[in-house]
């Protein structure tokens, strides 16, 4: 007879009489499960229909196809960087599929439902005890990390522990209900061996009884000591709101995240809308109260913060649990009040009680939390959110920006600098401005923004950029003092309702002139024109100066002949980068200028540090922790440049900043990227 | 030898089942403040739960001293 039939009818004697007893019990159980998995999914549905109604369903084949990628093939959970956690992840993930698969088949293989059934039972049992060993390893991994390492973005929950310990136990259990099987029956052991392999070598520590019913008897003993503890783990995991429920909530929000482009914040209609922003947990959308209760606490997001790394109050990890807190207290509250019909008490503001003014006013915006997060929670549209409230209601926000809305309303710049002198910088230049021009049909509007405009670091950008366009021959013009702030600045701190009165304000100049295409050198003008003005019915054409530069020396039209012999890191733009996905445009830029040694930080392209002056602080005071442009700085120095090269007027600043507060202007310059092809294409700074 | 044997192997199955009768009782302690029972209650619960745990241990270790198998 040949093995793999002993190997059966080794078995026969006791899967009839184990099977049966397991089939009964799954299927009382079962239907308990589904009931348990019903009432715990519900439980978490009651809390997010308290949230703002948000279309979240168009679109539905690219969302399934990313949440495929991300849930069976863990995408965004295996990176270099996250090699450790990522890998640990996939072997549990992989270790728990596979063992599934394999008790399935066997519950399947029973009673005839294959024919023959002996092959395939063979095949799940060496399956399952592939994935219980890949479970260990990976658990394994997660105890050493948690429990030895203790990296400070994770936090342990007493339900976190007993998931490691219950879960151990029945991988556990299994493998002596198994080893135990093996251990009375009287197959010859080379069969156990390769298809029961861990089941074959714990099967000799067991002792057994002479008699043949006694074994029965203690196999059935210590089924029920595996089986009943796994299925009070399969009920006890979806009514608890423990994290191993991400099993079903991390798809379900990659399913529902957000397809709007990256840097695009929801618009408010100032016309209907009677509160602005979120004062109040049911103030946020459904989607955005998912987010909260999908957020697994891996802390990613945290470990990327700029806030978080340069010792602020903010983590974004934290703001995301605490507002799940906050939602789970006050959510039955609220639903109880609806019920009854009753008023509902009022809930102090989130600001104050739940997050600290300095939580929300220390970020940057720079997107980082969100570019990190495997399940692509959304932080920062939660920050922009509750700061729309602070300023729009309450009137409550760092001093400093009184001063930048005065500035924005009075002469459409942040600093409030006279509007007439926004042109200034081209006096020495022969720069056409669209007002000065009779109906000449352009290629496209130069839309410089303030900080080119105004800044005078940032002027030299502006003309460097001027001259390359003049060189090229191509037929440009900029509007000059009809030129407004594009609206950036207003927006990410909240104050939606200036933001959109100055971009009506440029709406209408782009009509008047008919632009049909807008090249600008800053990335925040770039996002907004490009992603945020469609909302308020203006669509154009947006290029921004890396591409611009990367298309004409690809097409020769730049010759860069001067080569700069210098060590030169590039820093990536957060609305560059992460925001705009412009990571090698720059790059490439640099690369085709000769001789220059171009190095790369540590933390660069999608990990990269913002420099700080995102999300309104470019012109606000950074009293607290270190500031975020002098850490941005010292990620520099580690290799050693002469050069700095960007390709955002804000990290221009910063840096040029940094570089002063170092005294390092003698050994390190601060450049963009247009002023080193202007170098390079003319030898000298004109 | 054979006792000693015998011990050591009812002492790692009562270890091994009073793991898991703690993680069943843990789960329920858990479970029920999770679902909204006072923390006014978490005492007694505990006090519960550890009674019942306590018995179950100790109804395991006779039982296993009586039928376990003889190495």
């Amino acid at each position: 007879m040949p093995l793999r039939e002993l190997f059966w009818a080794g078995q026969e004697v006791y899967i009839t009489k184990v099977f049966m007893p397991i089939i009964i019990g799954i299927a009382i159980f079962l239907p308990v499960i589904i009931v348990l998995f019903v009432l715990g999914f519900w439980r978490r549905y009651r809390l997010w229909k308290l949230g703002q109604p948000e279309n979240r369903a168009e679109n539905w084949p690219a969302r399934l196809i990313t949440t495929l990628a991300v849930a069976l093939a863990n995408i965004r959970i295996l990176g270099v960087r996250e090699l450790y956690p990522g890998l640990m992840h996939s072997l549990i993930f992989g270790g728990t599929a596979l063992l599934f698969l394999g008790k399935i088949i066997r519950l399947l293989s029973f009673g005839g439902l294959t024919t023959p059934p002996q092959s395939i039972f063979l095949y799940a049992s060496l399956i399952a005890e592939i994935g219980a060993v890949l479970i260990l390893i990976g658990g394994g991994m997660a105890v050493y990390r948690r429990y030895v390492r203790k990296p400070p973005r994770l936090d342990t929950k007493p339900e976190d522990t007993l998931i490691f310990v219950w879960a151990f136990l029945l991988i556990l259990t299994g493998f002596m209900v198994k080893g135990f099987r093996i251990a009375i029956s009287d197959v010859k052991p080379p069969d156990w061996a390769i298809w029961s392999p861990v089941g074959y070598l714990i099967s000799h520590a067991f002792p057994t009884f002479a008699t043949e019913i006694k074994n029965e008897i203690l196999v059935w003993h210590r089924t029920l000591i595996h089986a009943l503890p796994a299925f009070i783990f399969l009920g006890y995991i979806w009514v608890i709101r423990s994290r191993l429920q991400h099993i079903l909530l991390s798809p379900l929000n990659v399913f529902f995240r957000s397809l709007n482009p990256k840097g695009r914040l929801k618009s408010i209609d100032l016309e209907a809308v009677e509160v602005f922003g979120a004062a109040k947990i049911e103030d946020f959308t459904w989607k955005q109260l998912l987010d909260l209760d999908a957020c697994t606490r891996c802390g990613r997001c945290q470990d990327h913060c700029p806030a978080y790394l340069t010792e602020k109050p903010l983590s974004p990890k934290k703001i995301i649990n605490d507002l799940k807190d906050h939602l789970h207290l006050r959510a039955p509250q609220v639903i109880k009040a609806k019920a009854r019909g009753t008023d509902l008490e009022e809930a102090p503001p989130l600001i104050g009680s739940v997050i600290e003014e300095d939580e929300l006013w220390t970020c940057t915006t720079c997107r980082s939390c969100m570019e990190h997060c495997p399940i692509f929670i959304e932080h920062v549209d939660k920050m922009v959110d509750m700061r729309r409230y602070q300023v729009l209601m309450e009137s409550k926000f760092p001093q400093e920006l009184t001063q930048v809305f005065r500035g924005l309303e009075t002469n459409s710049n942040p600093w409030g600098m006279g509007r007439d002198t926004r042109g200034d910088w081209i006096r020495k230049l022969e720069v056409p401005v669209m007002s000065e021009m009779s109906g000449e049909d352009i290629d496209f509007l130069f839309f410089v923004g303030c900080i080119r405009s105004f800044d005078d670091r940032n002027k030299k950008v502006s003309m460097a950029m001027a001259r390359i366009l003049d060189h090229l021959g191509v037929k440009f013009a900029i509007l000059g003092i009809e030129e407004g702030c594009c609206g950036d600045p207003a927006r990410r701190v909240g104050n939606e309702y200036l933001y959109q009165i100055l971009v009506q304000t440029n709406i209408e100049t782009f009509g008047r002139y008919n632009i049909k295409r807008i090249l600008t050198t800053c990335p925040h003008c770039y996002n907004t024109l490009k992603n945020e003005y469609p909302q308020l019915g203006f669509s154009c054409d947006v290029i921004h100066h890396a591409e611009f530069l990367k298309e004409n020396i690809r097409n020769k039209s730049l010759k860069l002949d001067h080569a700069l012999a210098k060590k030169t890191t590039y820093h990536d733009p957060c609305y560059l980068g992460r925001y705009s996905g412009m990571y090698k445009s720059p790059r490439q830029v640099l690369s085709s200028i000769p001789s220059l040694d171009i190095r790369e930080m540590r933390r660069s392209g999608i990990d990269s540090l913002c420099c700080g002056g995102g999300g309104g602080w470019m012109w606000m005071e950074e009293n607290i922790g270190t500031r975020i442009n002098i850490q941005r700085l010292e990620d520099a120095l580690t290799v050693d440049p002469e050069w700095i090269a960007t390709a955002c007027p804000f990290c221009v600043t910063m840096f040029d900043d940094a570089i002063k507060n170092k005294d390092m202007e003698d050994k390190l310059k601060i450049w963009d990227i247009a002023e080193l092809v202007e170098l390079s294409i003319f030898g000298v700074k004109k | 030898m054979d006792i000693f044997l015998r011990a050591i192997a009812i002492l790692v199955e009562v270890s091994i089942l009073a793991a898991i009768i703690y993680a069943l009782l843990r789960g329920a302690q858990l479970t029920v403040f999770d679902l909204g029972l006072g923390s006014k209650y978490r005492k007694i619960v505990v006090i519960t739960l550890i009674l019942v745990g306590s018995m179950a241990v100790v109804f395991f270790i006779a039982h296993l001293i009586s039928f376990y198998p003889t190495i």
